[in-house]
């Protein structure tokens, strides 16, 4: 294993990225020779639906937790965006590029109010997100006055139904392709920028970071409006893959987002991300989710087994930790 | 090679940028020359000012004395070189060139190629920003784990400084295949990092064998 561990390719891949790889095709395998059809074209469209909206989470998270902090208001805050853009869609008759944009600009609220709050104000990341978790719920069941809020069908006769083009054209996954240029781009940002560096630097020596000059605020604000930003963006993917949202949820999906990210390879204690991992760990969740859904299990069922999860990887990163010091 | 004179002893061993400065300009003006006062204050100035400041003779003050310190570039650098070495897998140039642009822009290559003197001078600066960083590894904020919420253990910590060290020294030496200025990087690193972990070399000898 130590010299599969030293080869040069391995090396450059990242040794986690890969057996992750493999598990997620393992898998894929599987449930393709225990579920009869699960190899056809219908469930790979499942399952990317779901990969969409958790990986652009997934991908805000990944930022947050590189600064060392967490947020665990990503999934209510996408449902928040996703009521309130629809709401105002259906009730005032705005038209839906202005309901996305807003749904883009409500995330981008919550990150910046996240962000002020911890970077600004000292509140600990925990603290902040579970309020703001509350928030967000709070505030989408207001809007809405409790009601669930149904978006547009693509055949809808006004035409108003476009935007689930986002997701497919036909039979061809555009959402993937979106998904892809987000995932490169937030890559770069992440490893090639100043903000990236300054970011994983916040993670993984604070202080010293501040000592040198560096605003250590407005670069641990900046992770949590990116965080916001993509939770409003996943609403938009989620309304495309999906017709009802109803007030008072999301927050399975803080779970599950963060689990892809912590299982790919972004360290708990920050300073260490990887938005490739983030990726392939966002496939992994939304196979087993569309596996466990195959199977025919409840969605009770799904949360226990996704809960276990995220307790197996946090437990492997923290033993994988102590192992190595 | 690198001895240092008993008067500047006291400057080489306060890390408070202000305090520095103040002591810089008391013994710039008190203690007689060894030919390495205008190497401190270049260093010092490139240190911690955005662009240095640059003086028609490089050992003169300015006018009004040493201004306020405003950041601290080679501090920022030992957070920073380790980071390049996390997220260089793939592009390994960027990162080699990055670090190159530090050794030229915070003046170790000119001060190398001075001579002795200046080398020397730079040997003490960063061996003196090695303590400024050591000094923040030790506190409870230092790699915070499980999202921020366990501070870490005292063991725990020293391991992570270990591997932190490793990979801004010898990490960053192998992978981007440096050579010549880097050395003397290297050896004030762990010149320091002995004072404060005796058993230094073994244990950086262990991690080049495994990471």
């Amino acid at each position: 294993m130590e010299k599969l561990k030293q080869n040069p390719i391995v090396k450059k891949l990242g040794f986690n990225r890969i057996i992750l790889f493999c598990i997620l095709l393992l898998m894929y395998g599987v449930f393709s020779a225990v579920i009869p059809g699960f190899a056809g074209s219908a469930r790979i469209m499942s399952i990317l639906n779901y990969a969409y909206f958790l990986g652009f989470l997934a991908l805000g998270v990944t930022f947050v937790i590189a600064t060392g902090g967490i947020d665990f208001s990503i999934g209510p805050v996408m449902f928040c965006c996703a009521l309130m853009a629809g709401y105002t869609l259906n009730t005032y008759g705005a038209p839906v590029i202005v309901t996305l944009l807003m749904s883009i600009a409500i995330g981008f609220a919550f990150g910046c109010f996240n962000g002020y709050l911890v970077a600004y104000v000292g509140v600990p990341p925990f603290i902040v997100s579970m309020a703001t978790m509350n928030i967000a719920k709070g505030l989408g069941s207001v809007f809405t006055k409790t009601q669930s809020v149904s978006w547009p069908q693509a055949n809808d006769p006004s035409g108003i139904g476009w935007f689930r083009n986002l997701v497919k054209v036909g039979d061809i996954p555009t959402g993937l392709i979106i998904f892809a240029i987000a995932a490169v781009a937030l890559y770069i940002v992440m490893n090639n920028t100043r903000a990236g560096r300054y970011i994983l630097c916040l993670g993984s020596n604070k202080e010293a970071v501040r000592l040198s000059g560096v605003n250590v605020r407005k670069w641990q604000m900046l992770a949590f409006v990116i965080c916001g930003t993509m939770a409003g963006i996943a609403a938009i993917f989620f309304v495309s893959a999906y017709t009802t949202v109803q007030p008072g949820l999301g927050d399975t999906y803080n779970n599950e987002a963060i689990a892809s990210c912590v299982m790919g390879g972004t360290s708990m204690a920050g300073g260490l991300a990887s938005i490739g991992g983030t990726v392939i760990g966002v496939m992994v969740i939304s196979l087993l989710q569309e596996g466990i859904m195959a199977l025919r299990m409840t969605k009770e069922v799904q949360m226990i087994i996704t809960g276990l999860i995220v307790i197996v990887f946090v437990y492997a990163d923290v033993s994988a930790r102590r192992r190595r010091n | 090679m690198y001895e240092m004179s008993p008067a500047w002893q006291a400057y080489y061993m306060e890390t408070e940028p202000n305090r520095r400065a103040g002591l810089l300009q008391k013994l710039l003006k008190e203690e007689p020359d060894d030919g390495g006062n205008a190497w401190r204050w270049r260093l010092f100035s490139l240190r911690h000012f955005e662009n240095g400041i640059r003086l028609p003779d490089i050992g003169e003050l300015p006018a009004k004395g040493v201004p306020e310190p405003s950041c601290d570039r080679y501090l920022w650098q030992f957070v920073n070189i380790t980071q390049i070495y996390n997220t260089s897998r793939l592009f390994k140039k960027s990162g080699e060139r990055e670090i190159r642009q530090f050794f030229r822009e915070c003046g170790f290559d000119e001060a190398i190629s001075s001579g002795d003197i200046g080398e020397a001078a730079l040997y003490r600066e960063i061996r003196n920003a090695a303590k400024r960083y050591f000094n923040t590894c030790k506190g409870s904020e230092y790699r915070r784990t499980l999202f921020g919420l366990l501070s870490p253990g005292s063991a725990d910590q020293k391991n992570q400084t270990c591997k932190d060290v490793w990979k801004m020294t010898f990490g960053v030496e192998r992978r981007f295949g440096l050579s010549g200025t880097i050395r003397v990087w290297i050896k004030a690193v762990q010149d320091e990092y002995e004072t404060e972990n005796p058993a230094a070399a073994e244990q950086m000898e262990k991690l080049s064998g495994t990471m």
